[in-house]
């Protein structure tokens, strides 16, 4: 029986002294221990969820763009400048990483789109739709028609830009653009299909094609991309995979960028820690509740057991050693309280981790920093989060134990032995 | 014990309870020598201060003038760990209610003070049981102390008051619960440990037997000393039990 042995077996047994106390005050904190659980683990999902939104639906989680590139968007700040890349080396290279899950090249224009009865101005954007839905989901928004096939001169369009230009899937467009070489890019088109991003910009002005198509319309060669944008199995390993590819493609020219999401969506990484200080206001709030409700027990046991707090001082037992048994009982309060808060917790957590509620029929996809968000009740599952919660039930206990425990040291030994 | 110096000794010992008219003086200018391996009853009536006494012997309670001393060493200006650390080497204590801690088993209320002092558990639990098998205790040691009889009890607080083989041991009417046979074996425990360890015993009583055993027996009345006296064993002077002012 070593000591610290020896002061838990005194803790559990003073706790089975009232066992309904006891159990009212462990099942008030296992309680709070399950519900800092799933609300830190709904958190956690809801920040994730906003994470792949605004970097899911369009944008990727790492992009290779020309440094010069943004903010201008200049049509001839093509990745690698100048000298150009060879892209289809470029994207061997960068999809050689096991984190990364795909990459699309892309290429970026402004123009004019002219419809058999009107026209309108358009972002054009080149792109190689089977990549493309390795990385981003927006061609799942395909409403009506398919995606631009290769060799085809076609041409997907924006829901509401279609309805601007009174044109549907079948019909011809004109696009006109400016080329990188000065002159001015025409070229007939058949509309292959509408989309609907539920990004209002997006679907008002949005001309989607083939990357070799647009290559040709704005006279670029055809390793010229304006971006390589990348999916990567855990967004908030982006970083650490964005450096790794910066290192690995360095040697293929210059004017290479690697950026992860976190620095070309910054708001997204402010939301995320939004979220982390909820979690610990959640945790705060949450344990602090329970502290009183630990400290009114303790104290309550502590008065009962002026006498025996005496018997202990006259055997010779130091503050120190008293404020360690009050202790003692804390901590097994609350581990007490942690394996019922985990039972309690557990299958839930484990239901919402595989079967997340879906509640957008009731609430709707709504736009949030640039991505479709959908409320979705799911829980992101990681042991950090639970053995937070653990470990700060423990320390709440045992710190609301401190009180008692100044007031068990306190006991007058001569007064409390004769029961005054 | 250091035999150079008192078991204990106190020197115009005063413990007032309350202030101006209400005040009480529980011990009163109380003067004494105790010396290492003494027997010593102290009586008295109720309320004649005795427990108070012997709570500042223990450094249980601050006196309000006056010294106490143990072992030599000013128990008053001690810290409160100083003391912890006094009672815990060379003081035991038994007290009247037996005041085991109900949770922990009589081998655990025994072995306590030896684990506090950092003993290692087969050494102490050896001892234990030793003393429990010379106590009559033999047997018993896994039993919580409500399973256990008022004898059994207070001899279970007597091996744990002695079991660290204290320079010192204050009893507080520890026979007082007991019927004539528990109380015997347990005097005769203490008259053992007395005899052959040197043990210095301090009792408040009210018990004649305790009285009869001891060797020195100091009477207390309002809280001062009225008489003290020492004596052969077995006898028991007639001052001793004669009501206050009968003399």
């Amino acid at each position: 029986m070593t000591d610290r042995g020896f002061w838990l077996r005194v803790g559990w047994r003073n706790l089975g002294r009232h066992r309904r106390r006891s159990i009212i005050t462990a099942m008030a904190l296992a309680w709070g221990f399950a519900a800092v659980v799933l609300f830190n683990g709904i958190l956690e999902g809801m920040g994730s969820d906003f994470v792949r939104s605004g970097t899911d639906l369009m944008v990727g989680q790492i992009r290779i763009q020309n440094p010069d590139y943004e903010p201008e968007r200049e049509l001839w700040d093509v990745v690698g400048g100048d000298v150009g890349v060879p892209l289809a080396e470029l994207l061997d290279r960068v999809r050689s990483d096991a984190a990364v899950v795909g990459a699309a090249p892309r290429l970026y224009g402004a123009g004019i789109i002219a419809s058999d009865s009107t026209s309108r101005g358009g972002l054009l954007m080149g792109i190689r739709p089977e990549e493309e839905r390795r990385v981003t989901y927006f061609l799942d928004g395909i409403v009506e028609g398919a995606a631009p096939e290769a060799g085809a001169h076609q041409v997907l369009l924006g829901q509401e830009l279609a309805r601007q230009l009174r044109t549907g899937i079948g019909e011809e467009v004109v696009l006109g653009a400016p080329a990188a070489d000065g002159s001015m890019g025409n070229e007939l088109f058949t509309v292959s299909g509408i989309v609907r991003t539920g990004i209002p910009e997006v679907d008002a002005a949005q001309v989607i094609l083939q990357l070799d198509d647009l290559q040709f319309l704005v006279a670029l060669g055809p390793d010229d991309v304006h971006e390589v944008a990348m999916a990567v199995r855990n967004p908030w390993d982006a970083p650490e995979v964005a450096e790794r590819l910066s290192v690995g493609l360095s040697g293929l020219g210059t004017n290479i960028e690697v950026e992860p999401w976190t620095r070309f969506r910054p708001e997204l990484v402010e939301f995320a820690n939004l979220i982390g200080g909820m979690n610990w206001v959640i945790l705060l709030v949450i344990f602090l509740m329970a502290a009183f409700g630990v400290a009114n027990t303790m104290l309550m046991g502590t008065f009962e057991r002026r006498r025996e707090f005496a018997v202990v001082k006259a055997l010779g037992m130091k503050p120190h050693r008293i404020m360690a048994m009050v202790g003692g009982e804390a901590v097994v309060l609350g581990l007490l309280a942690v394996a019922a808060g985990a039972v309690i917790a557990l299958p839930l957590v484990l239901w919402l981790v595989h079967f997340p509620l879906d509640l957008t029929p009731l609430a709707g996809e709504q736009m949030f920093l640039d991505g479709l968000f959908r409320f979705v009740l799911r829980v992101e599952h990681s042991w950090g989060n639970p053995i937070r919660a653990a470990v700060g039930l423990i320390l709440t206990a045992t710190l609301a134990a401190i009180y008692p425990a100044l007031r068990a040291i306190q006991v007058p030994a001569a007064e409390a032995l004769a029961g005054r | 014990m250091n035999e150079a110096y008192p078991a204990v000794e106190t020197r115009g010992l005063w413990k007032t309870f309350g202030e101006g008219d209400t005040a009480v003086h529980a011990v009163h200018d109380v003067s004494l020598v105790i010396e290492p391996g003494e027997f010593v009853a102290l009586c008295g009536p109720s309320g004649s201060g005795k427990t108070t006494l012997v709570n500042l012997i223990g450094g249980l309670t601050d006196p309000t003038r006056g010294e106490v001393r143990v072992d030599g060493r000013d128990v008053g200006a001690m810290s409160e760990p100083e003391r912890a650390q006094l009672r815990l080497e060379r003081i035991g204590f038994v007290f009247q209610a037996y005041n085991l801690l109900p949770v922990l088993t009589a081998l655990e209320n025994a072995e306590f003070p030896l684990m506090l002092r950092g003993v290692a558990r087969d050494e102490r639990r050896q001892a234990v049981r030793r003393l429990f098998h010379e106590i009559g205790l033999g047997g018993l040691e896994d039993r919580r102390p409500g399973a256990l009889s008022g004898g059994q009890q207070q001899r279970v607080a007597v091996a744990r008051a002695v079991l660290g083989a204290p320079a010192l041991v204050l009893a507080d009417e520890p026979t007082a619960n007991l019927d004539t046979q528990a109380s015997d074996a347990l005097l005769g425990i203490m008259e053992l440990l007395n005899q052959e360890r040197n043990v210095t015993f301090i009792f408040c009583t009210h018990d004649p037997r305790v009285m009869r055993r001891a060797r020195r027996i100091i009477r207390l009345v309002d809280g001062h000393v009225e008489r003290d006296a020492q004596k052969q064993p077995g006898t028991l002077p007639d001052w001793v039990l004669a009501p206050v002012g009968a003399e």
